[in-house]
């Protein structure tokens, strides 16, 4: 699984420090590679999805798009405001199935036509399954990213289209934690996003796009859809926007250094910003996390705002005698520091 | 090095493989006449006449998923990709056919929906999908199949029966396990096509006139090309790959 | 514990290479007799449990290995639902004491699930709705703070020591253990190997050892196979799910080892002790009715509360560290009585001075306190800075007035908060026959506006103050 679409752009505004995350979003091929090539072993962790997972994920889609999308019309009925039965589908895998280049952009050109339609008040659907949007980073390489929502569903209250997206992962009481939902509620920022550049590209900015999207999780007891859960997506729209924009001056950067080669090669010149979620979710932690080893920030990230850049060996010779406190900072920490060991027992010097 | 537990946990996996491709060979010596038969003729042909007994165009889903129990064949989606092209490379040719598979078109842009299935044959106007054929389509779809179900009979492959009661299920009928009550979800499934099977004609209808003055023989069979999409950097000055 | 003190005490694990206890006392009570554990392996996604190994901590485990868990038969998870139905007899026979100790909290949400999905199902056997019913009471009691049922090993090991690490990493249970076990020279290093399997109730599935997507492969293969190769498939999925139930029975088993090992006194928790044995045997004898009216929700939320404040409070009163910690965050008052004024001994009114050197204070005017240790509780009248640079507190006493031997000048007490366990049970309970709008109205309702009273409402409030 390579990095691009909405995983590359919620990985961006998830850490967007991270040059060595922007040279894995650069370059071609499985993050498994960019290690490989960069590391020089391969990666032995889990990574990917889990074939089980996979299938769910398929299941949950299938149920909910068969029968002309009954489940999802009776799911999201009361957002379009009509009755199950008179909502309009449009099934753009019908039209152009395939996951290859040339059937996103069939997709993303029929969307466009839909956009279009509905803005020009002709006949167009209620419900756009697997649509086709696009964010674009041009002029550079990694000039666009495709987006691609589960549904686009026209919403009554705000005369607009508004993403929706299937998460299959199971629910109780329609209650994620809050890990997942920060996760999901990015990709669905970097979706809303991904509308306001297709409706930018139609009407120069006069339709404003509502930062508002729906989360259709699954039941416990088999694949029906949950009710869907409305996300304010300000906070992630935004938060997506700073990780294209960091994006765009890490690529700059990286395009310079590598001067044509493959920007994995450049990846020792690069400035990793390594923090503690990057251990549940980068393939590159383990590396990135040498850059901070024996420092406060390899403790977490707590430790490296309290104590910045400290080398560890000098905390601690602060109770051995080996390092003296070079400022008032550092006399507070020693003076804590000795009051905890004389607690545990130890013995200062 | 591998150890021995490693070792005897391979040899198990081996041994249990063998015997899958014993029991596999073991069971082509006695193939089924029918889906034998099935399995000689060219899917094209299979589809032509799925089309044919249907009488409205059909899913490839949907058709991929029937074939498997009347004639024992599996259809990769891909498939349907190289059939497309086939079809299209066999109207360019020289030597005609008396009938094509062709895709239905969009109403408005008469371009291919490539996954809806049809006969070169039938009027224009039942081949175009306008707002609601989608429905339509899926339930007349559905009631194809739930009609084969229940003609099939004693000994027909219970696959069928399982992909009629889902089209049952998908298409809102009640539908309890081993319970395969067809009249009543085709009567069901009757009474929701005739909500919107008379616009949907009209719609259908007005689109087949206004496409036949547009577009061109080929197009009416197999699409419109769509308009030219810009997709950024696709410029020879900048490209991944290049640069 | 503040956050210096966290990343200091990390910093000596560290240097020191093992955890470090951060407590004097045991959240949690001894065992009870018959203790159990349980310990599952699920489905990624599906939420299903695919493998459950179960039974008392001192002998092996019972394993179930399932080999259609997504399936409708659920005839396979019967003896486990008759050992559950077992073990909440016995825990009923005792009025509601019981102990299960699981190796982290997706057990406990796996339970949950599975729960959820045979509670109330009308075609499932009877002893399979109790085994759901089981297990929601049981997910529902893991939510009290403070609750003596479900021992989460890998959570008790993190609230009762600081390992070397960081906090991501101590969410992996095998590479926390890495810093209790002497064994170990070098737990950094070993705990960042051990992660590389997981450590949360799944199959590993690493590029080595995909035993996940392997059990998927052999799942789909068994439905078209028969006779001895469907035998063979079938024992294959056994063996490789009863491995992985193992697996995290083993780490329950060395987390539960791992904990006691600390030795911390498992003393004052009488009263946490009692309010889950109540609670559970309520449960476990009238049902589980989650809340879901707004009224009854509030009303849960007071309880969680309650319990929060409870637990809090029995931890400041016999953990030694703890009220440490919150001394140095002002949340607790050391000092002397250096003034007592009782016009009559024995009665009330009875006021005092405490002083002390701590100059951050959190407590305000008009707090209800208590003294660590004894049953004098009052409310805070008065707070200054003192002549010696420290804070100077008036206490008006309400009760405990004749205890002596502490409202005595000289006297060295320790103040804290009087947080209460009170649950607003009446008043909400009459919430329905009400109708109170916050629960059930759609609009609030419109106030007419009072005349105002003289001065602003500083002034005012100043005013209804006691002297």
């Amino acid at each position: 699984m390579s990095l691009k679409g909405a995983t590359a752009l919620v990985r961006l505004a998830q850490n967007p420090r991270c040059e060595v995350l922007g040279a894995m979003v650069l370059q071609e091929g499985p993050e498994t590679r960019f290690f490989e090539r960069v590391v020089g072993t391969p990666y032995d962790r889990e990574y990917g999805e889990r074939q089980s997972s996979k299938r769910r994920g398929t299941q949950f889609e299938r149920n909910a798009y068969a029968g002309d999308a009954r489940l999802l019309r009776e799911a999201l009925a009361p957002v379009v405001g009509l009755e199950p039965d008179q909502i309009r589908v449009r099934n753009l895998l019908d039209d152009y199935p395939g996951t290859k280049d040339d059937a996103r952009v069939a997709r993303l050109r029929i969307t466009r036509g839909l956009l279009k339609d509905s803005l020009a008040g002709r006949v167009a659907p209620h419900l756009v399954i697997q649509p086709q949007l696009l964010v674009p980073t041009n002029p550079g390489p990694r000039a666009y990213f495709f987006i691609a929502p589960d549904v686009l569903v026209w919403s009554q209250q705000h005369g607009l289209y508004v993403p929706a997206d299937l998460k299959s992962f199971v629910v109780r009481e329609n209650e994620v934690s809050r890990a997942d939902l920060a996760r999901v509620r990015l990709q669905l920022g970097a979706q809303s996003l991904a509308l306001v550049h297709e409706y930018d590209r139609l009407d120069r900015g006069k339709t404003s796009v509502p930062a508002t999207g729906f989360l259709i999780f699954s039941h416990p007891n088999g694949l029906r859809p949950h009710a869907p859960r409305t996300e304010d997506l300000r906070g992630a729209r935004e938060a997506v926007r700073i990780g294209i924009e960091s994006f765009l001056r890490h690529r700059e950067r990286i395009d310079r250094l590598r001067a044509g080669a493959e920007p994995y090669t450049v990846a020792a010149e690069l400035v990793p910003h390594f923090e503690e979620r990057c251990l549940a979710n980068c393939v590159m932690s383990a590396w990135c996390r040498s850059t901070v080893a024996g420092r406060a920030r390899d403790l977490g990230d707590v430790p490296g705002q309290l104590l910045g850049n400290l080398e560890l060996a000098r905390v601690t010779g602060f109770l051995l005698g080996t390092a003296e406190p070079a400022n008032d900072a550092e006399r507070g920490i020693a003076v804590e520091l000795r009051r905890i060991a004389a607690e545990h027992g130890v013995r200062v010097a | 090095m591998k150890d021995v537990e490693e070792l005897r946990q391979q040899e198990l996996e081996l041994e249990r493989r063998l015997a899958e491709v014993r029991h596999e060979l073991s069971t082509r010596h006695t193939p089924d006449p029918v889906k034998r038969s099935a399995e000689r003729r060219p899917l094209r042909e299979l589809v032509l006449d799925a089309l044919n007994d249907a009488g409205v165009p059909l899913n490839s889903l949907l058709i991929a998923s029937v074939f498997r129990p009347l004639f024992g064949r599996e259809v990769p989606a891909t498939r349907f990709g190289t059939l497309s092209v086939d079809e299209q490379r066999s109207f360019d040719s020289s030597r005609p056919r008396p009938v094509y598979l062709c895709h239905c078109l969009t109403h408005d842009r008469g371009q291919a929906m490539k996954r809806f299935w049809a006969r070169s044959d039938w009027p224009l106007e039942d081949r175009v999908i306008g707002p609601m054929s989608g429905r339509v389509l899926f339930l007349r779809g559905a009631i194809w199949v739930i009609r084969l179900a229940s003609s099939a009979g004693e000994g027909a492959d219970e696959r069928l029966l399982y992909v009629a009661a889902d089209q049952a299920r998908d298409a809102g009928c009640a539908v309890k396990r081993g319970d395969f009550p067809y009249g009543e979800w085709i009567t069901h499934i009757q009474a929701q096509i005739e909500r919107y099977s008379d616009d949907d004609r009209a719609v259908r209808h007005e689109a087949a006139a206004e496409l036949v003055a547009r577009l061109g023989e080929r197009e009416l069979l197999f699409g419109a090309p769509g308009e030219l999409t810009s997709i950024p950097g696709t410029s020879t000055r900048w490209n991944a790959k290049s640069s | 514990m503040s956050a210096l003190q966290d990343t200091l005490t990390r910093v000596l694990a560290r240097h020191l290479g093992r955890a470090l206890p951060i407590r004097s006392t045991s959240a949690l009570a001894a065992d009870p007799v018959d203790a159990i554990g349980i310990a599952t392996v699920k489905i990624v996604t599906e939420e299903q449990i695919q493998a459950i190994a179960y039974g008392p901590l001192d002998a092996e485990p019972t394993v179930i290995a399932r080999l259609d868990p997504i399936g409708r038969d659920v005839a396979d998870l019967v003896p486990f639902a008759e050992f559950l139905k077992g073990a909440v007899q016995r825990a009923l026979a005792r009025e509601g004491e019981m102990r299960i100790w699981v190796p982290h909290s997706e057990t406990v949400a796996a339970l949950d699930v599975l729960g959820h999905r045979y509670w109330r199902n009308q075609t499932a056997r009877p002893e399979i709705v109790r085994m759901g019913e089981i297990c929601r009471i049981l997910a529902h009691e893991a939510l009290f703070a403070g609750q003596q049922v479900i021992a989460d090993s890998a959570q008790l090991l993190r609230d009762h020591a600081i390992t070397g690490q960081s906090r991501t990493e101590d969410g992996h249970l095998d590479a926390l253990l890495a810093w209790f076990d002497a064994q170990v020279a070098d737990p950094l290093e070993e705990a960042r190997m051990r992660s590389r399997f997981p450590a949360s109730g799944v199959l590993i599935n690493t590029p080595d050892r995909r035993d996940d997507d392997r059990v998927d492969r052999l799942r789909k293969e068994a439905k078209s196979q028969s006779g001895a190769r469907q035998r063979a498939t079938h024992d294959e999925i056994r063996r490789i799910l009863s491995a992985g139930a193992r697996r995290e029975w083993n780490l329950m088993v060395s987390a539960r080892r791992a904990f006691w090992g600390l030795e911390l006194p498992t003393t004052g928790l009488e009263d946490l002790v009692a309010l889950s044995k109540r609670r559970l045997s309520a449960a476990l004898t009238q049902g589980h009715f989650p809340a879901r009216r707004a009224d009854k929700v509030a009303i849960e939320l007071d309880e969680l509360d309650s319990a929060q404040h409870t637990t809090e409070s029995c931890m400041l009163e016999v953990d030694d560290a703890a009220r440490d910690c919150a001394r140095r965050a002002g949340a607790s008052i050391a000092g002397r009585v250096v003034a007592r004024n009782q016009p009559r001994p024995g009665r009330r009114p009875c006021t005092i001075e405490v002083e002390t050197a701590q100059t951050v204070v959190r407590t305000r005017r008009d707090d209800k306190v208590r003294i660590v240790g004894t049953n004098v509780s009052g409310v805070v009248r008065d707070i200054a800075i003192a002549a010696s640079g420290g804070t100077r507190v008036r206490v008006e006493i309400l009760n405990g007035v004749r205890s002596t031997g502490v409202l005595v000048p000289g006297a060295r007490v320790e103040i804290v908060e009087q947080t209460g366990g009170y649950v607003r049970l009446r008043e909400l309970s009459q919430a329905a026959a009400r109708g109170v709008w916050m629960f059930f109205g759609d609009a609030a309702p419109v106030l007419q506006a009072t005349p105002r009273r003289g001065g602003s409402p500083l002034t005012v409030a100043r005013g209804s103050r006691r002297p």
